[in-house]
């Protein structure tokens, strides 16, 4: 099973999980068996990926590729942050709070870009 | 030795584009402080001007301005949706850009970092505002858009001072506060104090550019001027380019934030300043 984008379903694929909407409210059941009827309601609740049977996922693909560069980039991210924070004393704690949210926002928005530039 | 402050006062004075803000947001501050006027009067005065209108309504619609969840159509709609002081505020933010463009080609990039941070704590300053549930968020937002303003006075009127700034920067490793006090002996606060009382804004937006810096300081407007100083904080943190300035401990408490909601903020700010760069100031 996998995780895969919409525009790479096929009728006859098998869910492995259910799919809710953006609200929360159940769409279509695990094991369901996807025809054009399934196709047509993820398309209108604008669902983007699903979890299919027997299909390797096309997420862990792309974190195979992000994993290669991860370390280098996050050393990066790291540096720069660093810099950005280096006259800040280290028991400031509201400062050290801030310094942890923005490199966990940086490193997101790193993966989120490399997800669309593979996709 | 830079240009000094009289001579500077005399030369926003002697300005044309800055002598008064747009004729529009004079007519619009005139009209609001006249009980007489009714929202059809003034969405009529704005509807005269067609990019002012176009903007207004681009904004107005911005997800990041999110004036209303039914789309806003019209100038009426508009003003009868934000009331009086948010639409002058909002006439405001859209018309600010305009006033500033003869600038050297080698400050090109520096204006459009300056655009961007002034934004960036803009969209900031009014999140903070929400999420403490001050009175006036759109006020906020134009205090935050405005904080830097003699930056951008002292780029396009004394662009060779502001270079010896850049440079004092650079090979001090100081502040740009205290690389213009070497320079000028005075700063951009000064600067944007002189050009906020220029054109009679209110002492609130006055204050939040002169003390952002200081926010101990300042005494009828601490919330004011705490939020914009936080916001200067978030907004730096998120970008790449400067040192991030210490959050003044009376700024924080004043707020009474909790620390949990840093993280939802942040990460709305990355979001919205984004969307917010792209609405007000476009490349072109």
């Amino acid at each position: 099973m996998g995780l895969i984008e919409l525009d790479k379903i096929e009728p006859g694929m098998v869910l492995a999980k259910p799919v809710y909407s953006h609200l929360g409210a159940l769409l279509l059941k695990e094991g369901k068996k996807l025809t054009e009827r399934e196709l047509l309601i993820l398309e209108s609740w604008k669902i983007k990926e699903i979890d299919v049977e027997g299909v390797e996922s096309s997420e862990s693909k792309d974190k195979a590729v992000s994993d290669q560069l991860e370390k280098e980039e996050l050393d990066k991210i790291e540096a720069e942050i660093e810099t950005k924070f280096s006259s800040i004393p280290k028991d400031n704690s509201l400062m050290m709070e801030i310094k942890k949210i923005v490199k966990a926002i940086k490193v997101e928005s790193l993966l989120e870009e490399k997800k669309h530039g593979n996709g | 030795m830079g240009m000094d402050k009289d001579t500077l006062w005399y030369k926003i004075k002697k300005m044309n584009s800055l002598s008064t803000l747009p004729e529009i947001y004079d007519r619009v501050s005139d009209m609001i402080n006249d009980p007489k006027t009714s929202a059809a009067n003034l969405a009529s005065v704005i509807s005269r001007d067609e990019t002012l209108v176009a903007k207004l309504l681009r904004v107005a619609n911005s997800p990041f301005y999110k004036a209303s969840p039914e789309k806003v159509t019209s100038i009426t709609f508009a003003v009868a949706l934000l009331g009086f002081n948010a639409t002058k505020n909002l006439v405001l933010s859209v018309s600010i850009f305009d006033l500033f463009h003869t600038f050297e080609e080698s400050l090109k990039l520096t204006v459009r970092g300056f655009w961007k941070h002034s934004i960036t704590c803009a969209v900031a300053s009014k999140i903070i505002a929400q999420n403490i549930r001050y009175k006036n968020p759109e006020e906020m937002f134009v205090s935050g858009l405005l904080h830097d303003i003699g930056k951008i006075v002292e780029i396009q009127y004394m662009p060779e001072d502001f270079k010896k700034i850049i440079n004092v920067i650079n090979s001090k490793e100081i502040s740009m506060k205290d690389a213009e006090e070497e320079v000028l002996k005075y700063s951009h606060t000064d600067v944007g104090k002189m050009l906020g009382v220029h054109w009679n804004l209110s002492p609130r937006i006055i204050d939040c550019v002169r003390l952002h810096h200081i926010p101990d300081k300042a005494i009828d407007s601490l919330m004011e001027v705490s939020i914009v100083h936080t916001a200067n904080v978030l907004s730096h943190s998120l970008e790449l380019d400067y040192k991030v300035p210490i959050l003044n401990e009376k700024a924080w408490e004043t707020l009474n934030l909790k620390i949990d909601m840093l993280e939802p903020m942040l990460k709305q700010l990355k979001k919205e300043s984004i969307e917010a760069v792209a609405v007000l100031f476009p490349k072109k």
